[in-house]
């Protein structure tokens, strides 16, 4: 999704949002991610007084930025994602996937996980996702998430198709979202 | 934020945020240390001298393996330092090539060249557009009501779809716009063979 993106060409608008808004924001990402909410992490992310800034992508994608720093984003029809650096600083807010070796060269150039990427011996399934959920993709051998993705089966299908693709890649490492680490 | 002390101790999660993990980045590339391999080779090239240097050999074995012939490099402390060395013979093509901002991200390097064109609007009027002075990190919003001040004519940055952005004047100043941007910018080492007229999109020297 991000493969091309850049500050100047794909980002068509910014807009500052109502508290109200960004009250319904705050609540679906806690709902999404309901870990953020013990403790408060999500005051930390987006504290109450911060300004929440949207930018509109094209491809109807909407970036949820506190301090011109990307933290979540969505398109029209899925559901809040984290961006890389924020879940290389909460690796534990998403259900994790990890795919063997051979697969990292191809996720990170921005390629859909396949399923045998997930159920060859090096991969492994950690948690257990129902279709069309986000999840953070690991890779062998590996601590760092390398890319987010979207399923497009749940991992009981993944296990028992293991054909096609299992996983959509949304946001990889070195994508366009990666470099553009601050939006202004 | 006195609340959100971000030292907490992990056993303290239930009534504290989460303490935020620290990721350390490769700062040339600006990935992580473990998927530098993974990048194109001049890349990772770029990143090895840092590898290096905060990592020990074991790692790099282990997780440098992907380009060939480099397990050799990697066999031991002496062939390492070799390969560093030959690189650093190579860096000043990389210099060139632009230089990082922030983030890790490339800066695009253009050639360094202001190109001034008059084009005729209708027979005595004409406009002066110049591009290329952002290549100098000259503000073009300032330099702008800096011209307009200087020739009380209307003056704006215009941006052109292809993403070049110029600065455009109402009127004929090709030399006047070189000369005040020489004397207003001295610091930024501009001179007159950096300048360009532009004439049916043909690039001549302006002086």
């Amino acid at each position: 999704m991000f493969r091309k993106f850049s500050k100047q060409e794909s980002v068509s608008s910014f807009a500052q949002v109502k508290t109200s808004v960004q009250r319904g924001i705050r609540a679906k990402i806690v709902e999404q991610y309901p870990m953020l909410e013990e403790g408060g992490t999500i005051d930390v992310l987006i504290p109450k007084k911060e300004n929440v800034v949207i930018a509109k992508c094209e491809g109807k994608v909407e970036i949820v930025c506190v301090n011109n720093v990307p933290l979540f984003y969505k398109t029209r029809d899925t559901p809040y994602f984290p961006t890389l650096r924020l879940l290389h600083q909460y690796p534990q807010m998403m259900p994790k996937l990890r795919v063997d070796t051979g697969a990292i060269k191809f996720v990170l150039s921005g390629a859909n996980i396949m399923c045998p990427g997930l159920t060859s011996p090096g991969a492994t399934i950690h948690d257990e996702v129902d279709k069309e959920t986000p999840v953070a993709i690991y890779a062998e051998n590996k601590e760092c998430a390398l890319a987010i993705g979207f399923t497009t089966m749940s991992t009981e299908e993944i296990r028992t198709v293991n054909q096609g693709v299992g996983v959509e890649n949304i946001h990889c490492l070195n994508d366009g979202l990666w470099k553009n680490n601050v939006l202004d | 934020m006195a609340d959100n002390n971000p030292d907490l101790a992990e056993g303290e999660e239930e009534v504290q945020p989460l303490t935020p993990e620290v990721v350390e980045y490769e700062p040339v590339t600006g990935m992580p240390p473990e998927f530098c391999e993974y990048l194109p080779k001049e890349d990772f090239l770029k990143a090895l001298p840092w590898l290096a240097e905060n990592r020990d050999l074991e790692w790099l074995q282990a997780n440098c393996k992907k380009y060939k012939g480099y397990d050799k490099v990697f066999e031991s402390a002496e062939t390492l330092e070799e390969k560093l060395k030959n690189l650093s013979v190579e860096p000043p093509k990389a210099e060139k090539e632009g230089k990082l901002l922030p983030g890790g991200k490339k800066k695009k390097s253009k050639a360094l060249e202001i190109l001034i064109e008059r084009s005729v609007r209708n027979k005595r009027k004409c406009i002066t557009s110049v591009t290329g002075l952002d290549v100098f990190g000259i503000k073009l919003a300032e330099a702008a009501k800096l011209m307009g001040k200087k020739f009380a004519s209307g003056c704006s940055v215009v941006k052109h779809p292809t993403g070049v952005s110029m600065i455009e004047t109402q009127g004929d100043f090709q030399y006047e716009i070189a000369e005040l941007v020489m004397k207003k910018y001295k610091d930024k080492d501009i001179k007159e063979e950096h300048f360009f007229s532009v004439v049916k999109q043909k690039k001549s020297p302006l002086f």
